[in-house]
């Protein structure tokens, strides 16, 4: 296959995708929705980070999750056990979600109008870069197991991230992760992201990651018009 | 797996079921025949049964 075609044919997988995240989009924004894509690479504690925010947040705000997985559905299991609705995809050989696969899944799921809905995406810091998913921000979450060039070495996917969370930082005493350097090594891919540090185990910086996820779904739902029902009784 | 294992199983039973009913030449032509003709019959099933490739929704 020649250059040339390789090239068109991403463009037209991108462009279709590209068409669903409208869609999806338009369908958030029209039900007040705050839409974010979790995305990391495998063990980075996603679930765990995404579990201790639900068991925080589901008595304040409608929740719902998305989870992607190649296989099982252990994570939804994990997910559901916080009384938070999830719907788990699996996508056999693919790497990645994208927007069909999530608008279905919301189909099924049908999140609450002004929801939270949080997409946890499949365990890679490539393709899903290259994906939009209809969501109002990319949430990278690095641990600092992982090491420090991890922004440098996979550009794409923190330049595409509006949010960075350095998870784990509870075991920083016992690695030789250069927080500071991973934090500038950010910046120098994506100086808009804001950096927060957070550690799901010991609960160290979640406050202001929930703060920061309550404000974005005061603001989803604010498009939303006054409630009829409650303005009616 | 489960596609090979159907396609497998139908085959031997057309195979089974010429070669016990007939001789010689036609035998083994009308095995021929059946073996395809079976082979297709099971593939279509098997794509019926399992549906398209693509992902799974778990709600």
């Amino acid at each position: 296959m020649s250059q040339t075609r390789l090239i068109q044919l991403e463009a037209d997988i991108l462009g279709k995708n590209n068409g669903y995240a409208q869609a999806n989009c338009a369908q958030f924004a029209r039900d007040g929705m705050f839409v974010l894509n979790l995305v990391s690479s495998p063990g980075s504690g996603k679930t765990t980070l995404l579990c201790k925010t639900l068991e925080a947040l589901k008595d304040t705000l409608d929740l719902a999750v998305i989870e992607g997985d190649q296989q099982t559905s252990a994570d939804a299991d994990r997910i559901r056990a916080t009384g938070v609705p999830a719907i788990q995809v699996n996508t056999g050989k693919g790497c990645h979600l994208d927007a069909h696969m999530v608008g279905h899944a919301v189909e099924s799921l049908k999140p609450a109008k002004g929801s939270v809905l949080l997409i946890e995406n499949v365990g890679n810091l490539v393709c899903p870069a290259g994906f939009d998913l209809g969501e109002a921000h990319k949430v990278a979450i690095l641990s600092v197991t992982e090491g420090e060039d991890k922004p440098l070495k996979y550009p794409d996917m923190f330049a595409a991230s509006d949010l960075v969370l350095l998870n784990k930082v509870d075991l920083l005493p016992h690695l030789d992760f250069d927080i500071e350097e991973a934090e500038a090594n950010v910046r120098r891919v994506n100086p808009r992201a804001r950096v927060l540090r957070v550690s799901a185990r010991s609960g160290e910086g979640m406050e202001a990651w929930m703060q920061w996820l309550k404000g974005g779904a005061m603001m989803a739902s604010a498009t939303l018009p006054a409630t009829a029902p409650l303005a009616a009784e | 797996m489960r596609t090979a294992t159907i396609t497998t199983i139908i085959m031997a039973m057309g195979i089974i079921i010429t070669t016990m009913t007939m001789t010689t030449i036609r035998r083994m032509i009308i095995t021929m025949i059946t073996g395809a003709i079976t082979t297709t019959v099971s593939m279509a099933i098997c794509t019926m049964v399992r549906g398209r490739r693509g992902p799974r929704f778990r709600a």
